[in-house]
């Protein structure tokens, strides 16, 4: 046998993968020459170490392989790290944008700022808003008085239409409008339409005795106010009228709301859905509220606002439209007249 | 294929043996941190602690291959003993032996001739790639590519240029007894060597 063959015999020795035949050749081979059987012994030593020089070498490799991948990981968690403190500086900034800009535009003095601004319901407010306080009113003994919010409204058509403000009739199902000027007259009036926002409610008198206001002297006026422009304004702020005057100081009411504008006019509860007229006793608008922080400082919704309201108002229903008066028959009078002919059609609106 | 841990120690024995890649990843991952920590602890490096782990792991790889050899304990203590022992006997040798050494894990002896026996093979596989690298071209590749890089005959002979197999195999025995020559005739080597 020559080495070659012995070498290959060898190696499938070492593999395990010797057959029935090549194994016999291969003993009989070693086992009958001292010389080839040496030979063979150093062949499966080389393999063996053979063998070990590439598991070392392959593990060697592997274990790099280990490292590296931790490496990774460690990358790839520091940059998952470095990811959430971006989001958290992100989140942060944003907070602080966020809150200082509410802050600077006066966003957490809003609720103070609110408290500022009272509606002019002649309101003896948290014993009348509920039901309990009704049945109180009704049945004790000694009855509340109060359990009824005035304002003040003002005819805006003669079929008795009676325009006031929201808040004056809301909580409350009964309405009665007073006037007491010529001789005393007493209408019930139902709510025909109410506006939150704006703060507006349109009554109309359901009495049967009631036949018309006759013609309505005064007009909408819808053009633009003017700063500083005279103005007055008669309402119930207490059980007879009261007449009340001022200029108009700006155009918009509180909060810069352009849907209202500001007078100097003193006013008090009771005041609420007053006119205000102007010097040739055009109606300009409808005292609404005013802020209590600010001495005069009442707050009227434009007449423009009132009349596109009740022109939404007649679009929706077919009949019982409220014609307006477009014609200002005392604009030529002096103050004390026109107040004559148009205190009749301003009335003291209850609500019970 | 395994996936994750989930070995036995049975398993990851029988692994080795087969020369299990994903097995033997798997020892490392388990056991290095442990090893790392103890040659740390004792005055060693990173990469002295990569070296011993790598010759511990080389005991047991020898130790596994031995159908006779049983393994009296777990996979980790058993290479956390040696790779212990190993570093022990390094620093005796570096005159640097530690006053107190920080145990870290519990360990099996290893007695000194078991470590003797390591360093002969360690010797002897030195020598080996020292002898293939003089076996000069193309020997040094041809045998190198089939017995390390395991790479199959039909690439060899491609890579070679011989024109098939056959032809490289003869080749190869050829290079095998050349090898065999010098690896087994220290004065070749020692003279290749100055």
């Amino acid at each position: 046998m020559d080495l070659i063959r012995l070498t290959e015999l060898s190696e499938k020795y070492s593999e395990n993968s010797l057959t029935e035949s090549e194994n016999i050749e291969l003993l009989s081979a070693i086992s009958s020459d001292s010389d080839l059987k040496l030979q063979f012994e150093e062949n499966i030593l080389l393999f063996n170490n053979l063998q070990l020089l590439k598991v070392e070498k392959l593990s060697k490799k592997w274990f790099e392989e280990v490292e590296t991948e931790k490496k990774n990981t460690k990358i790839t968690s520091l940059n998952f790290r470095t990811r959430i403190i971006h989001y958290a500086a992100v989140a942060a900034v944003s907070i602080f944008a966020v809150a200082g800009t509410l802050y600077f535009s006066g966003w957490f003095s809003y609720k103070k700022h609110l408290q500022a601004y009272t509606q002019l319901g002649n309101n003896v407010t948290s014993l009348t808003n509920n039901q309990k306080s009704m049945w109180d009113a009704f049945f004790s003994p000694e009855k509340n008085e109060y359990s009824f919010t005035a304002g003040t409204g003002f005819a805006i058509s003669s079929e008795g239409y009676i325009i006031t403000s929201f808040h004056v009739v809301k909580d409350f199902d009964s309405i009665i409008v007073v006037n007491n000027i010529d001789s005393l007259i007493r209408y019930h009036a139902n709510l025909v339409y109410n506006n939150i926002e704006s703060d507006i409610a349109i009554l109309k008198i359901s009495d049967s005795t009631f036949t018309s206001f006759g013609k309505i002297p005064y007009k909408f006026n819808s053009k633009n106010c003017d700063l500083g422009e005279y103005v007055y304004t008669l309402g119930y702020s207490k059980r007879d009228v009261v007449f009340g005057e001022g200029s108009v100081s700006s155009f918009t009411g509180y909060n810069e709301d352009s849907s209202t504008i500001q007078v100097s006019i003193p006013s008090n509860p009771g005041n609420s859905g007053g006119p205000l007229l102007n010097a040739k006793g055009d109606i300009i608008g409808m005292l609404c509220a005013k802020n209590n922080e600010i001495e005069g400082a009442t707050f009227a919704i434009r007449s423009d606002l009132l009349i596109n309201l009740v022109d939404s108002l007649n679009s929706k229903q077919d009949n019982n439209q409220i014609v307006l008066s477009k014609n200002n028959s005392i604009s030529t009078l002096e103050r004390p007249k026109q107040i004559k002919r148009i205190k009749s059609l301003i009335f003291r609106v209850e609500a019970y | 294929m395994k996936l994750g841990n989930y070995w036995n120690e049975a398993e990851l024995l029988q692994g080795v043996r087969e020369n299990n890649e994903h097995a033997i990843k798997t020892i490392y991952k388990l056991h290095f941190p442990t090893v790392e920590n103890f040659i740390r602890q004792n005055g060693g490096s990173v990469q002295d602690a990569k070296d011993v782990f790598q010759d511990g792991f080389l005991v047991l790889y020898r130790n596994v291959k031995n159908v006779d050899f049983i393994l009296e304990c777990k996979i980790k203590t058993y290479i956390y003993s040696v790779c212990r022992r190993i570093w022990l006997t390094e620093l005796k040798r570096k005159n640097k032996v530690p006053s107190v050494v920080n145990e870290l894990d519990e360990y099996v002896n290893v007695d000194e001739s078991g470590i003797e026996e390591y360093n002969e093979h360690e010797m002897k596989l030195s020598h080996l790639s020292q002898c293939l690298v003089l076996l000069g071209e193309p020997c040094s590749s041809l045998l190198s590519d089939f017995y390390l890089n395991s790479l199959s005959m039909q690439e060899i002979a491609k890579k070679m240029g011989y024109t098939n197999a056959d032809n490289a195999k003869t080749q190869k025995y050829k290079c095998l007894l050349r090898l065999k020559k010098i690896f087994f005739e220290k004065e070749v080597l020692k003279r290749e060597t100055i």
